[in-house]
């Protein structure tokens, strides 16, 4: 190629392909995939209130015009095309972090070990709940006594799935906080190494509150309780059906109370 | 050098182990084998092997083929004798033994893994030279007129270009590089660094598009996974990860706008 024709490059050409796909697989985990996280996150925390505010807000997005669209378009095909390019790079690192041990060489590893979890972890969670929807297998209001019966179920006193949907909300919110700071870097926002240490810092503080905002509604389907209820008590008053209330129902008392202190 | 017979009065011995294979086709005679050679004041890892050479015999006591390597400088400065030492990348010149094994430690020594191996501790760093080329890391002067005298440089620009212009393609970043593999085309920190500093150059300045287009394609700094390894193995302390954050900004500018540009 001769040197004119390099430096008139169209917006998507040719040669570019390997670096149009980076940067999309690098847009998609911020939006929509990351983005859709943190409002999934959001909104599931209306469970903490009981059933029917989380019922609401579940029918509020199943009666979204064109939420078959939205749900494909907008989410589960980025999710697949991130998560499929994302498997690619995390074949493809020659990793290194016994021999270099820094805590760069440490994000970058957990940044693809993260993803490959969080891709088991989506799997297992959009089998349990949309593909059962999907299905017929699941209406939408059993969503909440279903999620608080498999959460709560425990082994040797052991909530299991409770305890897999902490981690799996861990491993995806490491990967998305400290996705944004590579997206920062790798995009030119971040180019001197304190506006690197900066972002680190933000990027930080925002991942551990995404990851309570997110752990806390799993641990209150798993225990009936919140964390602040664990704190500063239940708070009573509010006759919204709760996870305590479903399980007494059902005759299932098993793990009711705080087992994760 | 001093002879064998003033020193071996020390006692003092060095004990090498090394990974050998015999030649690139020959996978089956990769081993390790263990030395144990005369200690000679400052001596480093280079001299260390050429005691080995001059009585290649294991501790097993049993002869072998001398260890062969790359060396030219023996002042860090030419970048050939890079290998793994003790498991990090390094130049054997300025590989201390003082430093390594003060204790007469054993010192294990490897071939770096990111090149074909041509034998023992010598590998092929080919495609770093090939990097180089896919990002035109040169500057165009074909010399079939006269050009003048060049721009103007101020003092300020040269000492932001003097770093980043230390490097010796020894190869420690890439063999640092996570990115930088078989399953990859990464041109590698080295090569982004170098399509930073002739981009920075007055006269390099006016290929800056071509530059970027190289970068912009396969293995280029798309490729770069941010594990920062390069910059802390970086011998000639060049300021890689920032040289990899302003080729990925200009790469950005260049994505976004260049189009709107032409
Ligand atoms: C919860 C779902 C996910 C979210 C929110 C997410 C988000 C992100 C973000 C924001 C980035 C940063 C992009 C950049 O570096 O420029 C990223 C990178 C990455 N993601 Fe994901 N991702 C998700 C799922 C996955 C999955 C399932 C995989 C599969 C293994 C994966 C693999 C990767 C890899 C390897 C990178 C590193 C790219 C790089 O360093 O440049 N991600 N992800
Ligand atoms: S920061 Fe990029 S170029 Fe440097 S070692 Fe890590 S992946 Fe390789
Ligand atoms: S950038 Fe540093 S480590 Fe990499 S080849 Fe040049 S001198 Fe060696
Ligand atoms: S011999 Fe030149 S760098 Fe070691």
């Amino acid at each position: 190629m001769s040197e004119a024709a390099l430096a008139d490059q169209s917006l998507f050409a040719q040669n570019r392909r390997a670096f149009l796909l980076r940067k999309l697989h690098s847009l998609t985990g911020v939006a929509p995939v990351g983005a859709f996280m943190v409002f999934h996150l959001w909104t599931n925390a209306k469970a903490l209130q009981g059933q029917e505010p989380f019922d609401k807000a579940v029918a509020e997005i199943t009666h979204t015009p064109y939420l078959a669209i939205a749900e494909w378009g907008l989410i589960l095909l980025p999710l697949l095309f991130h998560a499929g390019y994302g498997v690619k790079l995390a074949l493809d690192a020659k990793y290194n972090v016994s021999k270099y041990k820094t805590t760069r060489n440490w994000a970058f590893t957990l940044q693809r070990v993260t993803g490959l979890l969080a891709f088991a972890f989506i799997a297992f969670h959009l089998y349990e709940y949309w593909g059962k929807k999907l299905t017929g297998k699941l209406a939408p209001e059993q969503f909440y006594p279903a999620l608080c019966q498999n959460m709560s179920a425990t082994v040797k006193g052991i909530p299991v799935v409770g305890l897999l949907y902490v981690l799996g909300i861990a491993a995806s919110v490491f990967h998305f906080a400290n996705g944004l700071w590579g997206f920062c870097f790798s995009w030119g926002v971040t180019v001197s190494r304190r506006s690197q240490q900066m972002a680190a810092a933000v990027f930080g503080v925002l991942g551990v509150a995404i990851f309570l905002l997110g752990a806390n509604t799993a641990i209150y389907f798993a225990t009936g309780s919140s964390v602040q209820d664990m704190i500063f008590g239940k708070k009573g008053g509010s006759d919204a059906r709760t996870c305590v209330d479903i399980l007494q129902q059902t005759q299932k008392p098993a793990s009711v109370g705080p087992v994760i202190d | 050098m001093a002879n064998s017979d003033t020193t071996k009065g020390t006692g003092r011995l060095v004990h090498l182990r090394v990974k050998r294979q015999d030649s690139p086709d020959l996978p089956e005679t990769r081993r390790w084998e263990e030395f144990k050679v005369p200690y000679l004041p400052q001596m480093n890892i280079i001299s260390a092997l050429q005691q080995v050479q001059k009585e290649p015999r294991t501790v097993d006591g049993k002869d072998v083929a001398p260890v062969v390597w790359e060396s030219s400088c023996l002042e860090e400065v030419c970048g050939a004798c890079t290998m793994v030492i003790n498991g990090r990348v390094r130049q054997a010149c300025s590989a201390l033994v003082d430093q390594i094994a003060p204790n007469g430690e054993v010192i294990q020594v490897e071939p770096m893994t990111k090149f074909p191996l041509v034998r023992d501790l010598i590998v092929d760093r080919e495609r770093m030279f090939q990097d180089m080329k896919k990002v035109k890391a040169w500057i165009d002067i074909d010399g079939t007129h006269e050009l003048g005298p060049g721009p103007r440089e101020s003092p300020e620009a040269q000492q932001e270009r003097y770093p980043l212009s230390r490097c010796m393609t020894c190869g420690c970043c890439v063999e640092a590089c996570p990115q930088y593999n078989d399953s990859t085309q990464f041109v590698g920190p080295f090569a982004l660094n170098l399509v930073r500093l002739f981009n920075m150059h007055p006269s390099g300045a006016l290929h800056k598009n071509a530059r970027l287009e190289t970068v912009m394609g396969e293995g280029g700094v798309q490729d770069c996974g941010k594990s920062q390894n390069c910059v802390e193995v970086c011998p000639k302390e060049i300021p890689l990860v920032d040289s990899i954050a302003q080729v990925s900004r200009d790469a950005t500018k260049r994505l976004l706008f260049g189009w709107l540009l032409k």
